[in-house]
């Protein structure tokens, strides 16, 4: 299932929280990167038909959301960043209700509530109150209701935030495993996440599209831009002011580091192997520096 | 047809989950459990004698719906922010729903608050009888449903608009004693203020015979007017959803705005005329006195026909007896009749002028002669006031009732001769109703099948209703409603048995027997609802003994005060108006009645009554009365004959007895019997 985005933006009130973000989201796995406030979350809103547009167009599936948010509805599955269920209701009885509120005829619907929650490991908590839930059930179950009605386009918000790292890859893996057959936008700051698991992957930074291609694309961005130096305490005060610093640690009173440099930073600095993490910040290093000159 | 065929699964799914979750609470039997407790402790501890259907039009059926209203508040607040409190919303808005989703879950909230109706049934059910449960559910039912509904839904759209936060609780708590209160204090200054009284509050009387007849249409432009808001509100809860979720607005959700606005207006606007034509329609004969000296003339005889086979245009048919009581010959009599009536013949030409009616005779009628006269009338009649907002109908006559009384001035009434509207000199009154399947009723004593008559009648009281029962039971004849009767049967030895007693103090008058009208309808009555010749009367509720059995004296006197006044009238005395400075006849007459009543408690005894009435004096910290211890001492020495001599005396010397002070009556009544001298 396609998703297309065309010259997106969405205003709250004055404030421009997407700035005609235009981008193709094909099958598969797909990642959205961006720190708190990029805009993630507004534009997954918008997928999800939860929030209306300002501007532009978003088509799933030749499907306009705002026209037909209903038909789009259909085919979607969602998991929020934050979300809940009736504490008062069993898990089962939850994933009753939500597969009833997605037309899965009753006689379906069993059969389905069964293997959603096999996939998710929940089984045995079937019966179980969801008031009495821990996080990563909960989670879980949030995931289960996301695959009720087998839909083709999965989103998902920051899903492993309350995660432990054991959870984090089961979870990650599950998605993998999911987006063989239907498309899957994840959104994240957690940029293993998406290094795990993505085909492509966007990169959002105060409203607008930084970056949007494929994860090794991504990496490309920073090849022959990642330092490796190693330098005194005194100099490297001096280094991490004008340039981005991808790492750094304390080795025998000296600083070994990884900057993000068009150029050598200093003497003996040598060229190291980019990382998905490495591209991120010179996507992210190359914005800043695009905002700066605009603004000024 | 596959779309609708989902919705109303997802519409059934909605309203079970969500009537699970209300229902299968612990809060929800804590709930029923202090409500049955509420209701127990206020109606069956303190129980009202009126029927079922009474207790469910009236208290019982109007705290239920105001509580409950209240409690749908609260409960409409949990289930409509439900989802957000338990942050559900991002899925369920995500969800291929629509309004189906939010009106199964009200519907379920109205459903588990639909269900504290059944503990007030269950009160007005022990009440009985069981046929006026079974006529008062449906209305009371119909009215609690319209009302939570209403209630629900829009604190429901308040909600959903607004998307307030846990504050909104007192404060729609908080609207909600508005509306309690707001409406009733408004009414003293603006009448049709009593719409906005939503939850029918301050509703105390129900009519046995007559139901909501006397209401007119007012209560169905009521509802229609919270009909409408109920359908607007839901409306606008659809409107919000579809304009969020849809991002567009569809055509029946604005149809249904417009058709609740529109039924809203309508309603609304055909009960605030309704109260305000109640308010613009002065009745022509309150302040108007027609003629300032009193009439030359008397009525001895009433015949009056009212004909009711066109219930739309009663036709009335008068004759009657003048008589020239004065000492000059009469060229005008002059009468009242209420102006809606329209004549249509009369045996003498006669013109009208508003009320007044001006027989004109062609030949002068001379001191003492008598001339008959005859009208026919026909019109449709309805009198209404307006209490508390509400507007009331007095008199009437209607396919499905009929209440008459002197206020309405039905038929020819001589002008000029009383301040109070409709009555008339004493007369021989038949009076007969044709052409009605009603039963009727009246303060005469019947002679036939709707056919009332007697002497000495000063003016008429007709009820007919299909609840109305009459009954002879011994001497007293019994008027109430078919709910009442068993409630009423009762109190016809509560009157009976004091009169029986009372009765030999006034041999003069004869008494046949009791007319005991228990209806509940009093108002248009003259005071004292006076007799006639040989059947005192009394006028009186089914529920006013039984509400304070705690307090038998209390009970006793009204009884023995309602017989006296009756006799002392059929004796030829006349009573002064409740209100106003008592005179030496009214101090008199007061402590005549003490006298009965203290009679009848101590068996005649004269030691007996005076210890009791010493100890009573001491109870309360008060002297004995001088002029009850006059009646007392008369009683001591001359026995029954005494009291009837004083009693005989205070007729014949009513005027010098009302300019007499206090202090002088007991030496005035020794005095009749020679003892004083």
């Amino acid at each position: 299932m396609d998703v297309h985005i065309l010259k997106l933006t969405k205003y709250y009130g004055k404030f421009r929280a997407l700035c005609e973000i235009n981008l193709s989201i094909p099958g598969g796995m797909f990642g959205l990167l961006g720190p708190n406030g990029a805009g993630k979350t507004t534009l997954m809103r918008i997928i999800t038909t939860l929030i209306p547009l300002s501007s532009g167009q978003v088509v799933v599936e030749g499907v306009d959301v705002m026209k037909e948010p209903q038909r789009v509805r259909k085919s979607l599955g969602y998991i929020p960043q934050d979300f809940g269920f009736y504490k008062s209701l069993r898990a089962w009885e939850v994933l009753d209700y939500i597969g009833a509120m997605k037309n899965i005829p009753a006689q379906k619907r069993k059969s389905q509530i069964e293997a959603v929650l096999e996939e998710v490991n929940l089984t045995r908590e079937a019966a179980r109150r969801v008031g009495t839930f821990s996080g990563g059930m909960k989670q879980r179950l949030g995931i289960a209701q996301a695959l009720l009605g087998d839909p083709e386009l999965i989103v998902v918000d920051e899903p492993t935030a309350g995660l432990d790292p054991e959870q984090r890859i089961r979870f990650r893996n599950l998605l993998a495993r999911l987006s063989r057959r239907r498309t899957i936008i994840l959104s994240t700051h957690i940029i293993g996440d998406i290094e795990a698991s993505c085909s492509g992957l966007a990169v959002l930074n105060l409203g607008r599209l930084a970056f949007s291609g494929s994860p090794q694309e991504l990496v490309e961005y920073a090849r022959d831009r990642v330092w490796q130096v190693n330098v005194q305490a005194e100099e490297w005060r001096k280094l991490e002011l004008h340039y981005p610093v991808l790492s750094s640690r304390s080795v025998n009173g000296n600083i070994e580091a990884r900057l993000l440099a068009d150029h050598a930073p200093v003497a003996g600095s040598s060229l190291t192997e980019p990382s998905l993490e490495d591209g991120y910040i010179a996507v992210m290093n190359s914005q800043i520096r695009s905002t700066d000159v605009t603004h000024a | 047809m596959p779309e609708l065929r989902t919705a109303l699964h997802r519409f059934d799914t909605a309203f079970r989950t969500e009537l699970r979750m209300l229902v299968v609470h612990w809060g929800y039997p804590l709930l029923h459990v202090l409500w049955i407790m509420l209701l127990f402790n206020n109606f069956v501890k303190q129980p009202d004698q009126r029927s079922s259907q009474a207790l469910l039009e009236t208290t019982v059926g109007r705290i239920s719906i105001g509580l409950i209203s209240l409690a749908g508040i609260f409960l409409t607040g949990i289930s409509a922010s439900r989802s957000q409190q338990s942050k559900f919303v991002e899925l369920e808005e995500t969800f291929p729903s629509g309004f189906e989703l939010i009106a199964g879950r009200w519907l379920a909230g109205l459903l588990s608050l639909l269900i504290f109706l059944i503990e007030p049934m269950g009160i007005a059910a022990i009440q009985g009888p069981v046929s006026s449960l079974v006529s008062g559910i449906p209305t009371f039912v119909g009215e609690a449903t319209l009302t939570i509904a209403f209630t629900t839904a829009s604190a429901w759209a308040f909600i959903s608009w607004s998307k307030p936060g846990r504050w909104v609780y007192p404060l729609m708590a908080a609207g909600w004693l508005g509306f309690l209160l707001g409406p009733t204090l408004l009414t003293n200054i603006y009448p049709p203020a009593s719409l906005l009284n939503f939850m029918g509050q301050g509703t105390s009387f129900y009519s046995e015979l007559w139901g909501r007849l006397i209401y007119g249409a007012q209560p169905y432009w009521f509802n229609l007017f919270y009909a409408g808001l109920l359908l607007s509100a839901l409306a606008l809860l659809a409107l919000r959803l579809h304009l969020q979720r849809y991002h567009h607005l569809f055509l029946w959700t604005g149809a249904l705005l417009i058709v609740g606005l529109v039924l809203a207006g309508l309603g609304g606007f055909r009960y605030v005329s309704g109260v305000q034509a109640a308010q613009n329609a002065r009745f022509p004969l309150s302040g108007n006195p027609v003629l300032a000296a009193q009439p030359a003339f008397t009525v001895d005889a009433y015949d009056l026909t009212m004909d009711l086979n066109d219930p739309g245009v009663p036709q009335f048919s008068a004759q009657l007896t003048a008589h020239n009581i004065g000492a000059q010959t009469l060229d005008v009599l002059a009468f009242t009749l209420n102006p809606v009536l329209v004549l249509r013949d009369t045996n003498l030409p006669v013109t009208r002028e508003n009320q007044l009616v001006l027989v004109h005779l062609p030949k002068p009628l001379a001191p003492g002669d008598t001339l008959t006269l005859t009208f026919q009338y026909e019109a449709a009649l309805r009198l209404e006031t307006i209490t508390e907002g509400v507007v009331e109908a007095s008199d009437f006559i209607d396919p499905k009732g009929v209440r008459l009384t002197p206020e309405a001035n039905w038929y020819p009434v001589p002008a000029g001769l009383t301040e109070t509207a409709g009555l008339h000199g004493l007369a021989h009154i038949r009076l007969k109703v044709i052409g009605s399947d009603l039963r009727f009723g009246a303060n005469l004593p019947p002679t036939g099948e709707n056919t009332f008559e007697a002497d000495g009648a000063g003016w008429v009281f007709l009820v007919g209703s299909p609840h109305l029962v009459m009954e002879q039971i011994g001497s007293t004849i019994l008027v109430t409603s078919q709910n009442d009767r068993s409630r009423a049967r009762p109190l016809v030895d509560v009157f009976a048995g004091p009169l029986q007693s009372i009765a030999p103090f006034f041999p003069d008058v004869t008494v046949h027997g009791l007319v005991l009208m228990v209806l509940g309808e009093e108002s248009g009555l003259p005071d004292y609802t006076p007799p006639v010749n040989g059947y005192p009367l009394i006028v009186t509720t089914s529920y006013q003994f039984a509400t304070s059995p705690e307090n038998p004296d209390a009970q006793l006197e009204i009884v023995v005060r309602a017989l006296s006044a009756d006799l002392w009238q059929l004796g030829g005395g006349t009573l002064e108006p409740r209100v106003g400075e008592v005179s030496g006849l009214g101090k008199s007459f007061s402590e005549l009645v003490h006298f009965f009543r203290s009679y009848l408690e101590s068996g005649n005894d004269p030691t007996k009554m005076e210890a009791n009435y010493t100890a009573e004096m001491a109870r309360l910290g008060s002297e004995a009365d001088t002029t009850y211890m006059a009646f007392l001492d008369v009683f001591r020495s001359y026995g029954k004959a005494g009291i009837v001599q004083v009693i005989r005396q205070m007729l014949l010397e009513g005027d010098d007895l009302r300019q007499m002070p206090y202090d002088a009556l007991p030496a005035w009544i020794r005095a009749t019997t020679g003892s004083g001298q």
